[in-house]
């Protein structure tokens, strides 16, 4: 088996007419980086004949692999499928539809091998729909920012370099490709952001929609909470519960000079046992994650150890090492 | 004589749980019907111990009979779990469930193995039914609810007939009430299924009437597999809809009866509507923290399981 130092992921979903070109396009820049690469193009269950076109290309060349879906999963699990099988000690993932120029890759290697774990791509003159597409990119984009404290200017844009140990690590499923960033930045890796090209799409429509407005928020949701709580769960939820009840407590003070004058206090005692019934049961949720993150193959720890596996960038292959971005400030 | 099943063993596995009929003589006809269309054939018994009859009868047919296996279960565990049991008994390329009653007439099974090369799964359709029409249209209702929910379109998922591939059994984690539903858990690991019409059997006929209880266990059911099979990577979209609903109401009726009460002087103190809104507010967050609890759940895991299922790797 040859040594591969690079791996690129390409899902792939009805895409039979832009196989070829993003095949030959991807090898080519490979070639002129002069690394040892494979090129993984994941069919995530086409309809079309993407298999049969990219079958024939990896007879011809064995830096091509092909992984077939049974079915379609989505994105995010074909991504995590090429990266689980990436050989590779660095991984690139880009988007199938050739909205993306692999011609950038090699510059988001060298920016990887001066010393950060991810370096994420800024489709900073973005050939999409105004309306449908690039403002409600921008909102979810500095509120997915602010939310996860990761200020990473396109979560959404597909390329992407990671070094292998590093991504391999993290968890990567449901539809979270987005999120990558802000869960890496659980372990302290180091993360930077380039501008890349953006073509306008070429073949076939746009595979997204505006219902992802809630998919996003959910999500988002989710990745704070997972991102919050994941070192001591039962305190996260104990502060959530403070709120709920100091509210009842209030209620209960201000219901005492009521009760004396003998007014009503349907209102106020209404008010205070819920809250009350509110601030138990999110401390009691605490108890609950705490028990799953307990039995859980993942620890706290867990993130700690995922920049220690990262591997020191090989001294030749560097130039000049600048100091490392560091978002959260933790190291 | 099949020839699909050229080379390849079936394995034969009928639990015996609850709904029983003659099960001795349909064992017979199983297989009498069956070897005369299949060479390498093993029958499987799975029987939990309240029909201790039927068992003794099938181990005095055991002593000369080789292709027959019988497996007592110490108490009724359900029929996945028996199927689960006889399943890892089994030696057979191809697995093939049959009820212990008639259900299908047995002579018309031999079309299910017409469509083992194209399919992993081959469901059957009692079609043409002879039953009545209380039954029929128990068997559609059941069936429009559950293609509404999961999206596909079934006709009989109530039949027990099932022919399947070994390892669609080897791939899917069964238990409780979802042996009825393997054609959903086969789907989302990218099996393939087809359904088939077998004609219903003479002994199928009788107008089935069950207690409330069976179609509410039924029912819940159903809405156990549409989230283990829909939202199982995202409990919080599931949730999360609820919740935030309730929260909207909650507030919104909230923040109406604050105005009433403060520009308006509306007493407050003795309409019920305040419990009811704040009670949905409270109930959204609760639904909210449920639904983040499953994430979490799903996250810490997320290293143990694979979502995907891999077809082919070249190169």
């Amino acid at each position: 088996m040859r040594c591969v130092e690079i791996s690129v992921v390409v899902p792939l979903f009805n895409e039979e007419d832009s196989v070829t070109v993003l095949y030959e396009s991807i090898s080519l820049s490979m070639r002129q980086l002069g690394a040892e690469y494979e090129i993984i193009f994941v069919n995530d269950g086409s309809d079309d004949d993407t298999f049969g076109k990219s079958r024939v290309l990896a007879k011809k060349d064995d830096h091509l692999r092909i992984v077939e879906f049974r079915k379609n999963y989505g994105q995010t699990p074909a991504m995590a499928a090429g990266i689980d099988l990436a050989r590779g000690d660095i991984i690139v993932t880009m988007d199938g539809d050739l909205q993306n120029d692999p011609s950038d890759i090699s510059m988001m290697v060298r920016k990887l091998k001066e010393g950060n774990d991810i370096v994420v791509g800024w489709r900073y003159k973005r050939q999409d729909d105004m309306l449908k597409r690039k403002i409600p990119s921008i909102i979810a984009n500095r509120l997915i920012g602010k939310v996860t404290g990761v200020p990473i200017k396109d979560n959404g844009c597909s390329l992407k370099v990671y070094r292998a140990s590093v991504i391999k690590n993290t968890p990567f499923y449901s539809e979270m490709h987005r999120f990558i960033p802000a869960m890496l930045s659980l372990s302290g890796s180091r993360c930077s952001e380039v501008k890349v090209k953006h073509h306008a799409r070429q073949f076939g429509e746009s595979k997204y929609g505006l219902s992802r407005v809630y998919k996003v928020l959910i999500d988002l949701m989710t990745i704070k909470t997972i991102l919050s709580l994941s070192a001591q769960p039962i305190i996260w939820f104990f502060k959530l519960s403070l709120l709920p009840m100091l509210v009842s407590t209030l209620c209960m003070v201000s219901m005492l000079p009521v009760f004396y004058a003998g007014g009503s206090l349907v209102v106020l005692s209404t008010i205070a046992l819920l809250c009350f019934s509110l601030g138990v049961f999110v401390a009691s949720l605490g108890f609950l994650c705490e028990l799953i993150y307990q039995e859980s193959p993942m620890r706290s720890t867990d993130f700690a150890l995922l920049t220690a596996k990262t591997e020191k960038p090989r001294a030749k292959e560097i130039g000049v090492v600048p100091c490392p971005i560091n978002w959260l400030g933790k190291s | 004589m099949s020839d699909k099943l050229a080379g390849k063993k079936l394995s034969v596995i009928v639990p015996v749980c609850e709904r029983v009929n003659s099960t001795v003589e349909l064992y017979s006809e199983y297989h009498t019907y069956l070897l005369s269309i299949v060479g390498d054939i093993e029958f499987i018994y799975v029987i939990s111990d309240e029909h201790r009859e039927i068992a003794k009868s099938l181990l005095k047919l055991k002593a000369t009979d080789p292709h027959l296996t019988v497996l007592i279960l110490n108490r009724n565990y359900g029929e996945a779990t028996a199927l689960q049991a006889g399943f890892e008994k089994s030696s057979g390329d191809y697995i093939l469930k049959l009820p212990p009653y008639r259900q299908i007439e047995t002579e018309s099974l031999y079309k299910l193995f017409e469509f083992v090369d194209d399919y992993d799964l081959v469901l059957a359709k009692r079609w043409p039914r002879l039953d009545g029409k209380a039954n029929q249209s128990q068997t559609r209702l059941f069936n429009i609810l559950l293609n509404r929910l999961s999206g596909h379109h079934f006709n009989d998922m109530g039949c027990a007939v099932r022919l399947m591939k070994r390892k669609v059994l080897e791939e899917i984690n069964l238990y409780g009430n979802q042996h009825r539903f393997i054609p959903l858990l086969a789907y989302q690991l990218g099996f393939r299924f087809c359904e088939v019409d077998l004609p219903q059997a003479q002994d199928d006929t009788f107008t089935r009437l069950y207690r409330p209880q069976h179609y509410l266990s039924r029912v819940l059911d159903l809405l156990t597999i549409i989230f283990l099979t829909q939202f199982n990577r995202k409990p919080l979209r599931f949730f999360g809809a609820f919740g935030a609903g309730s929260i909207f109401i909650g507030s919104v009726g909230l923040i109406y009866l604050a105005y009433e009460r403060l520009m308006l002087d509306v007493a407050l103190a003795d309409r019920p509507i305040l419990v009811m809104f704040a009670l949905f507010f409270v109930m959204g967050i609760q639904l909210l923290g449920v639904g983040l609890v499953g994430e979490t759940v799903i996250f810490t895991q997320s290293r143990n399981s694979k979502e995907y299922r891999i077809k082919e790797i070249i190169n």
